[in-house]
């Protein structure tokens, strides 16, 4: 994705950016940051992204989920992996890596012990559907599909968009945001 | 009357005199024409619980349909979980059960009824045993509805 001369000089923020960082984990998050590959996921980590890899496959060869996921909600046109990054304002960009989105429907894939219901209550989906609304996207609902693969039990949750998904993204990312350019400046980051 | 009304099979409700029907119903002690308020408030309480009750059942039927793991659906102001409730075990009293996974608990209840023998044969209360303190709770209930609620006029 190409970025503009004006776009390089803006910090760009991601939900696993901002996340690390509000937990405190600067140097994890600028190590993601920056691409320094000093970050050691646990088992726990890389067997999850292996599965989640496994699914994005699968829905990108046959444009549906796989049947172990066990859901009925069927796709159409699926996109997978779709990667967006737009400018947030003068000072960020904000960027996203969409599971998959299919007919105004963003469907976001968990794998782990955490069901579906916790990610509802998370900053990840309402900052999809932020990103959606600035890249010009029009998407009325979030799925959140999850699969534990120690039980091999799945369950579904929706999140509907609207006003108050949008303000809570605002919300996260300008405070989380105005601590990461204070730190961006006075290291001389940016 | 109250300002409620049956016309082709809706209900409209001044919520204004919701309120009013509360204050007029607290004068219950004072004069049974009080009686009505509290009948048209209780009819008024049945329907929206059912509505509701509805509202529930239809949510977790729609849900189960577009996923058969459905666990809930939150929106700009109602957030609606699907999930059981209670403990997800029990103990079915097997011998070779593993002892990790069951603990065993101990609980004292007092007897109420041998309190109060207590109580008749020494004049007071036995040492350890506290009276609690309870604050009364005043309940309403209709002691007999229909179909169609007396509290509503048809139009």
């Amino acid at each position: 994705m190409e970025l503009t001369p004006e776009q390089l000089k803006k910090i760009r923020l991601s939900y696993t950016f901002l996340e690390t960082w509000r937990r405190g984990k600067i140097a994890e998050a600028l190590d993601m940051y920056y691409h320094r590959n000093t970050f050691q996921p646990t088992p726990q980590m890389i067997a999850g992204k292996e599965l989640h890899e496994k699914m994005e496959a699968h829905i990108k060869e046959h444009k549906q989920f796989p049947e172990w996921v066990s859901t009925t909600l069927k796709l159409k046109d699926p996109i997978s992996e779709q990667v967006y990054i737009v400018d947030y304002n003068d000072k960020f960009l904000l960027k996203g890596v969409i599971d998959v989105s299919d007919n105004g429907v963003v469907y976001e894939l968990k794998t782990g012990l955490a069901d579906s219901l916790k990610y509802t209550k998370e900053y990840q989906v309402p900052l999809y559907f932020l990103l959606c609304e600035l890249v010009g996207i029009e998407v009325d609902r979030a799925i959140i599909i999850h699969h534990n693969q120690y039980t091999q039990k799945n369950d579904v949750a929706m999140v509907w968009n609207g006003k108050r998904q949008i303000e809570r993204a605002r919300n996260y990312i300008d405070s989380i945001g105005s601590d990461v350019l204070s730190y961006f400046e006075s290291e001389k980051l940016w | 009357m109250p300002k409620q009304t049956i016309k082709n099979n809706k209900i409209t409700v001044d919520l204004a005199k919701v309120t009013e029907l509360a204050v007029e119903g607290g004068k219950f002690i004072y004069t049974p024409k009080a009686e009505q308020a509290l009948v048209n408030l209780l009819t008024l309480k049945e329907l929206v619980d059912k509505s509701i009750d509805l509202a529930k059942e239809m949510i977790a039927e729609a849900g189960t349909q577009l996923d058969p793991n459905f666990k809930g659906v939150v929106g700009e102001q109602v957030k609606s979980i699907y999930r059981t409730y209670g403990e997800k075990y029990y103990y079915d009293g097997h011998f070779d059960t593993p002892k990790e996974v069951l603990k065993t608990i101990t609980t004292v209840k007092v007897d109420g009824k041998g309190v109060e023998t207590y109580v008749k044969e020494h004049g007071a209360l036995p040492v350890g045993i506290q009276e609690k303190e309870r604050t009364p709770v005043l309940s309403l209930t209709l002691i007999e509805h229909g179909t169609n609620p007396r509290a509503i006029e048809e139009d």
